[in-house]
Order: C-alpha cells, then structure tokens, then sequence
C-alpha cells in the first residue's frame, strides 16, 4: 500500500503545493481587511441590512458578518473553505482513479500482485492526506492571521471549524471518487454529479432559511448539517456531523463493490 | 504432469447484453518454456483475450487458468508469476525510468537487482531521463524491462517490439530465447511474420472472436506465400513467370515487376537465373494476411 500511496503524492506534489499557497492566500486577503471591516462595521451594518435574508442565507449561517465569530463563518468557514476544499477534493475523488484508467496506467498496477481494493484503499487515503495537508495548514493560517488581527476566537474552535470543512470536503470528494469507480460512463458524470450536491446544497440550504418548503429537501445534501459559526461559539450538535461521516462511508462502501469486479476501461 | 502455464475452456467475452461476443468460447493451452502467437485483424479478440486472463475484464462464459490458478478467483496470486506489455503502453511521463522502474519494481520485488541491472545495459535505457521525454522506441524499451526485470514464468506481451529499431528488436528475441530456455512461458500478440518465425513454437489465428485456427510455425512457414520484387536489366519475362504454379505477378513497368509465389520457390530462380537480374527485394511476409487468405478461401 505504502509505495502506491507514496507515488500518488509524489505525482501531485506540486499541484498540492500550489493548493497550499492558493488557499493561504484567500484567507489572508479574507483577514487582512478583518480591521478595516471591524472599524467601520456600523456603515457596513446598514448596507447589508438593506440586503434581502435569502441573499444574507447565502453569505452566512448567522446573518451576521461583523462580530469575530460572524466574520470567520461567513469569509472563511461557511463557504470559502469548505467550497475550496471540496474542488481540490471533488477533481482529486474524480482523478485519483480516473486518471490511472483514463491514461492506462492502471493496467500497469493491476498487472502486479496488487488488490483492487488495496489500490483503491490507498488512493483514498492519498487523496485524503492531500486534502488533510491542504486543509490543516489553510486552517492554521487562519488561526494565525485570527491572532494577527485580533480576531477574539479560540484557537481550539478555529481547528473544529476547519476541520469540520476538511470533512465537508472529503464528502464531496467522496462522491466524486465513488461514480468514478462506478466505470466508463459514470466517470464523465462525476465531477458534475459532485458538484451538483456541493453547490446545490449550498444553495438549497441557504435558501431553506427564508422558504418553508425547501426545508425538508435541504436535509438530503451535508450542507444542512455544516453550521460553522455554531462550531466557532462551541453550541454545535457534533451529532449532525454523523450525516457526513456517513455519506463518506456510505460513498467508500460504494466505491469497494463497484471497483472490486467490474471491467477496466481500455485507455 | 505440471499443469499447462496457460489454459482457457470456453471463455468468452460480451460487453453489453445485445452486443456480440468479442470473445467466443476460447479453448486454448499454452505449456512451460512455449511461446504462442496470437494473431488476427483488429477487433479480433487478442485484446479482449489478454486483458481477460489478465483479469481487467471478467469472463461472462468459461473460465481461465494461469498455472493451474484461475484468472478470476486467484487474480492477485497469479500475477506474482505474470510480466506483461500492453500494446500502445502508458507509462508515467512525469517520472523518470529509474523512478518508474523502482515504483513497478516496490508493488512486485524483483528476485535479482543484478538482473535489471544487466537489462538497463543491454537495451541501452537511459534511466535517469523522464519519460515524457523519451522516444516512442525508448519507452517501449523501459516497458520490456518492467516486464522482464522479476524473471515472471509466464510473460504475456501486446506488439512488445512496436517502435523498437532492429538491433533493440534483435535483443528482445534473444531475451524471449533466454526466458523460454528457463521454461517461461510467453503469449505474444503480434502483426509481424518475421518476428513470429523468430520467437513462436505455435501460432493461433483470432477472427471475428473465435480462434480460427492454430499450427505449428513451420506449418504456416510452409504454407505462406512469399512476394519479391524484381527488377531486370532487359525486359521482365512476365509470361515465363506467370506460368510457375501457384504465381500471380504484377507488372509495374515493363522491367520492374512484383511475383507473388506459395510453395517451392526453386522454379522461380530457375527463370531468374537465365536472365540479367537488377534488383530482387522479399517483401515481409504479413501472416494476417496468410490467414485471412487461406480461411477465406477454405470459407467459400
């Protein structure tokens, strides 16, 4: 497992890295304008209240965009992060396996005393420490620049919160990575599919504050269980998380029976 | 009596419910220290045979063996004891050979380093180039040595001389001489007659997904038709030529002509020897061809 692991970063080590220094540099554009933002929050106040709450939903899980804990969520946490994270991690769930098959140099592996669930297990958990390498620093970022200007925000709660973003990422990336073992002509589908449950659920969710009936379909997407600024204040029911975790289980059990026996695609 | 190296029974292949068999009912065996060709146009079936036994694709009629395992069931075991080229090979271009080789060589440990040492050195590999910068020819070089580099006891191999120059080609048949005298067992795909003389004991002939035919190599040797072309200083004696048995010849120009000729070809050298001869080329021999003419004709 340790050299197909090892080479899957290797490959992407690059790539990563410039990750790292996008990442880095969002969320310090995000917090070096924290104090500009802080001073003159009552102007910004009454510009926003003009804003409609459906729109407001869609900028934050609070409504709110001032205080320490409002602006963490709403510039980094509640959609930046999670949103970053999940493309890095939907084109990686999308690739990991696709891209092997897609160019052939699947056979090569396969062609070795390798199970197929051995090559799929360490091409999760690649992908998984790519998007952990990725996140981690992003988050530690955070809490530095937090430090820098005076963001009054336990470092603990700003590691729960990206971490909790980590996860929400990984559960896109998961489904992504899941149709893409489904074969051929799920792969092509893959990456709209992810997509399509990332941003439509963001949406869906954001919107189900102010539209009663979009309530009950919002509780199909992890969006709805993701409430960043209650993980900042430490009143988030961890609970909902289990929805998450689940999706990815559910997505890795997936993966396992579709990739296990069916055919490789020729390149 | 060990069991064959490669066997088939019934095995068949149907991508899609109302789509016909790629493969139908193969029965095949392949013994230690064999090497069988694998011959037939494309979308024959040697693709689908290959990627069969080598499990990317799983069997919807019959089963398999690859020394005395089954390719499905026992897939993983298998290919401890497999080499195997793909034809139009991919390999990692951002990699090196040397990072590739290390990579193919941590998922299947190879039992001599010295071994691939002696590999890289006679197939001349510049190892430390990456390998999207190398030659088509040289690629194809580094996929001989990840097959090769673990001493496998049955190597199975798609066009494995594609892109190679004639010297490399040349080595890769004495490598092949070398593993089948270690009793190794190798399956080869190829279009070329003269590299089949050179490497098989045994051919078998795909068509339309079904094994046509199988024979010995001097068997088809026996049975191909050879083509020279023929330049002569004076007029080409196209008439006295067309009355050899069994020859069809093509005049270009009334000095240059093609003879196309199955069987003994002492009749034709008899007429070429009686008169002032330029230029004689043979062109290669292309065994696809020797077969679909023969099952053709044995079809009508």
């Amino acid at each position: 497992m340790r050299p197909l692991i090892k080479w899957t970063l290797w490959e992407r080590r690059w790539s990563t890295l410039w990750w790292i220094i996008g990442v880095v540099a969002f969320i310090s554009i995000n917090m070096v304008f924290y104090p500009t933002i802080r001073d003159q929050a009552s102007e910004f106040e009454k510009t926003f209240s003009q804003l409609s709450e459906g729109t407001k939903a869609l900028l934050s899980d609070t409504g709110e965009f001032f205080s320490p804990v409002g602006y963490l969520s709403s510039q980094i946490f509640y959609l930046m992060m999670p949103m970053l994270l999940g493309i890095l991690a939907i084109g990686a769930g999308a690739s990991l396996i696709g891209k092997e098959e897609r160019e052939g140099t699947i056979e090569l592996i396969l062609s070795r005393p390798v199970p197929r669930g051995r090559l799929l297990a360490s091409k999760a958990i690649a992908g998984v420490l790519i998007l952990l390498t990725v996140g981690i620093i992003g988050t530690m970022a955070t809490a530095i620049w937090g430090a820098l200007v005076d963001i009054d925000v336990g470092f603990g709660y700003i590691v729960l919160a990206g971490l909790a973003s980590v996860l929400m990422a990984l559960c896109f990336g998961a489904i992504a990575f899941a149709i893409t073992t489904l074969g051929r002509g799920a792969r092509a589908a893959s990456i709209g599919g992810a997509v399509f449950i990332a941003l439509g659920g963001y949406i869906l969710v954001s919107l189900a504050g102010s539209v009663d009936w979009l309530k009950w379909p919002a509780k199909a997407f992890p969006f709805d269980y993701y409430h960043p600024a209650e993980i900042l204040t430490g009143t988030y029911n961890w609970a909902n998380m289990l929805f998450i975790v689940g999706v990815v289980v559910v997505c890795t059990i997936i993966s396992w029976l579709a990739f296990r026996r069916r055919d490789i695609s020729a390149s | 009596m060990s069991a064959p190296a490669i066997s088939a029974s019934g095995l068949g292949k149907q991508y899609a419910d109302n789509a016909p068999f790629a493969l139908h009912k193969l029965n095949l065996t392949i013994n230690e220290g064999e090497i069988y060709g694998f011959l037939g146009p494309n979308g024959a079936g040697k693709t689908t045979t290959i990627r069969l036994l080598l499990n990317f694709i799983q069997p919807t009629t019959g089963t398999a063996k690859i020394l005395g395992r089954d390719i499905v069931k026992d897939s993983v075991d298998i290919k401890t004891s497999v080499g195997y080229i793909a034809g139009d090979i991919s390999l990692y271009p951002k990699m090196t050979g040397q990072q590739f080789l290390t990579y193919m060589a941590q998922l299947q440990p190879i039992k001599k380093p010295a071994y691939l040492r002696d590999l890289i050195k006679r197939f001349n590999v510049n190892t430390k180039v990456k390998i999207r910068d190398l030659s088509s020819g040289n690629r194809q070089k580094i996929a001989i040595l990840q097959a090769f580099m673990h001493q496998p006891k049955v190597l199975i191999l798609d066009e494995p001389t594609s892109g190679l120059d004639p010297l490399m080609q040349e080595q890769f048949y004495q490598l092949v001489k070398e593993q089948k005298k270690h009793g190794a067992c190798i399956f080869v795909s190829s279009h070329n007659l003269a590299e089949v003389q050179k490497m098989c004991d045994r051919v078998g002939f795909i068509r339309d997904g079904r094994l046509i035919s199988e024979q010995s190599i001097n068997e088809v040797a026996d049975t191909a038709a050879a083509t020279f072309d023929i330049t002569f200083v004076d007029k080409a004696p196209a008439a006295e030529l067309r009355k050899i048995k069994g020859a069809k010849v093509t005049t270009h120009t009334p000095s240059h002509l093609t003879v196309y000729l199955r069987g003994d070809l002492s009749p034709l050298f008899k007429i070429l020897a009686s008169h002032r001869v330029a230029s004689i080329s043979q062109r290669e021999i292309n065994l696809e061809e020797e077969f679909l003419r023969f099952y053709r004709g044995s079809r009508r």
